[in-house]
């Protein structure tokens, strides 16, 4: 199992750190900006989208998350998990606060 | 290696039937809706792209319309970045060939093959693509 998770900010080191102790898995993490590339070099098998908000080159504030989302979808097979994480429980996110749940999306 | 294609697509139902394809046939796959997403795509994956497959008709930009033939622009800044690239549209549905007269014409201009399928056949798009990036 290779699991990318994608995130702009610190927040995905300590989700890393913590599905390091519950999972046996190889983690690479990346930013929204690089998330596509990294996808299609690196092949993972699982992936986590972190919900984002931030500022675009023409700064206005924009929500990554989706972006990502849709894009890498596009790309990714369907032997290919993805799962959009973050601070809500509406809009198909998996609530980021609740491990078990992050998991249990990942089909672990 | 697996060749990493960009298709320039709107219409999610052939988004769809491009992908099966192309990833079916031992490839990846980057997708874009509009012109805008279609140039950014570009420049960020210059020297990594190995060919692009694009429709004519979509948006400048995604939620506009698909008036405009923004592929004609696809081919050019494919071109310029000296990147394979293939047409893939319905001049029936269109009503017109105008696309393919267009395309031809850069072909003498650049002296490079530009397929370009008027049936909407993304294997045979990909296929005359792939022959391209296998000889280059």
């Amino acid at each position: 199992m290779k699991l990318l998770i994608i995130d702009d900010g610190i927040f995905s080191t300590g989700l890393a750190l913590v599905l390091n102790q519950s999972i046996e898995c190889d983690i690479i993490m990346s930013s929204h900006k690089d998330a596509l590339e990294t996808f299609l070099l690196e092949e993972p098998t699982h992936i986590l989208v972190c919900e984002s908000w931030g500022e675009t080159a023409d700064g206005k504030t924009a929500e990554f998350g989706g972006i990502t989302f849709e894009d890498i979808n596009n790309s990714a097979g369907a032997e290919v998990t993805i799962r959009r994480v973050g601070f809500d429980k509406e809009n198909d996110l998996v609530y980021l606060f609740e491990i078990e749940d992050v998991l249990a999306s990942l089909q672990i | 290696m697996k060749n990493i294609i960009l298709v320039v697509e709107d219409k999610k139902s052939e988004q769809m039937i491009a992908k099966e394809i192309i990833l079916g046939n031992g490839n990846k796959i980057i997708i874009a809706d509009a012109l805008d997403k279609a140039e950014s795509f570009i420049e960020q994956f210059s020297g990594k792209l190995s060919g692009i497959i694009t429709d004519i008709h979509f948006p400048l930009t995604d939620g506009r319309s698909a008036d405009e033939a923004n592929g004609v622009s696809v081919v050019l800044t494919a071109l310029t970045h000296n990147i394979p690239c293939a047409v893939c549209t319905d001049d029936v549905a269109h009503g017109k060939q105008y696309i393919s007269l267009i395309v031809e014409r850069l072909e003498k201009l650049v002296s490079q093959n530009i397929p370009v399928s008027s049936s909407k056949d993304w294997l045979e798009s990909l296929q005359q693509l792939t022959k391209i990036i296998e000889v280059e």
